[in-house]
């Protein structure tokens, strides 16, 4: 029979355990420290109030996840949206399909140089937490469930309470843009063109 | 005779199979019959190989690149709420207050 400790000491198991990826995913969503440490500590306060409905244990991080991005939703999404960047990002060509492989792979330097793993081996963190942020906010969602915190299509379905088939197609789209915006920034650091220079000139 | 036993029989797919299926394959959103197939697939076709290897290294950086170090001001914050919650758990509704 469950004693009176008994959820609180689950309760706290759980929170301790997924606070860093709470925070991390409330850094990117916020975009911004204080707010995601006021959204963490939101989340925590209504995970508590809510600990009923966490009937299976093993379910914890959806729901935890889910709670958070309910308050998220109904405090933050209006103050945070960058339309300018997004813009950028998924503007009027609206490149849906854009591959960074297609752009980097040159078949006819297979033997002379990888640019495709170089332009990986140069991508610094910050470099994929600025394409992460530049996301739209939708995008940064599933981006942050899935690719980040390796959540199944079916737990982010249920975390964020659309289909299984929407995740899927946001993904598509939110994994080009994502490589659109690494590559754009690359462009602009000059790691593209250097790149370009491994072309021997005979 | 000498008929070769294949351990198990792996349908054949194409280049486009595989890349329709690319992600959901590197998420492991596939049945693992499929997984089995493209698995054969790209041991046997460079381009594919090269294709899926990018994006799955890629996809490991994105999740390498999260931030989970946590602020000393939140660390507090929270350890204070679970206290709280702790002893309002531990006396009962209303029996913490004053």
């Amino acid at each position: 029979m469950a004693r009176p400790g008994d959820s609180y000491d689950l309760f706290e198991r759980v929170v301790t355990g997924e606070m860093g990826s709470l925070y991390g995913t409330a850094l990117r969503l916020t975009r911004n420290p204080s707010d995601a440490e006021d959204l963490v500590a939101e989340t925590v306060a209504k995970a508590w109030a809510a600990q009923n409905s966490l009937n299976d244990p093993a379910k914890a991080r959806p729901w935890l996840f889910r709670i958070m991005t309910n308050c998220y939703v109904s405090t933050y999404r209006k103050r945070g949206t960058s339309p300018e960047i997004e813009a950028q990002i998924c503007g009027d060509d609206g490149d849906e399909d854009f591959s960074l492989f297609e752009r980097l792979h040159q078949p006819f330097l297979l033997w002379w140089g990888n640019p495709e793993q170089e332009f990986i081996n140069k991508l610094l963190r910050e470099d994929i937490a600025a394409a992460i942020d530049a996301l739209p906010e939708d995008f940064r969602l599933v981006v942050m469930l899935v690719d980040v915190e390796g959540f199944a299509y079916r737990d982010a379905a249920e975390t964020l309470g659309i289909p299984v088939n929407t995740v899927r197609s946001r993904l598509k789209r939110a994994r080009a843009y994502l490589q659109k915006s690494l590559w754009r920034h690359a462009s602009e650091l000059g790691v593209e063109p250097e790149m370009r220079k491994v072309v021997p000139d005979r | 005779m000498t008929d070769s036993k294949k351990p198990e029989t792996v349908r054949e797919i194409d280049c486009d199979e595989v890349m329709r299926q690319l992600f959901d394959f590197l998420d492991g959103e596939v049945a693992e019959e499929v997984d089995h197939e493209i698995h054969h697939h790209i041991d046997e076709c460079r381009s594919c190989f090269t294709r899926v290897e990018f994006e799955r290294v890629l996809k490991e950086r994105i999740r390498a690149s999260k931030d989970e170090v946590l602020p000393e001001s939140l660390q507090d914050r929270i350890t204070d709420m679970l206290k709280q919650f702790g002893t309002a758990n531990i006396t009962g509704p209303g029996k913490n207050r004053e």
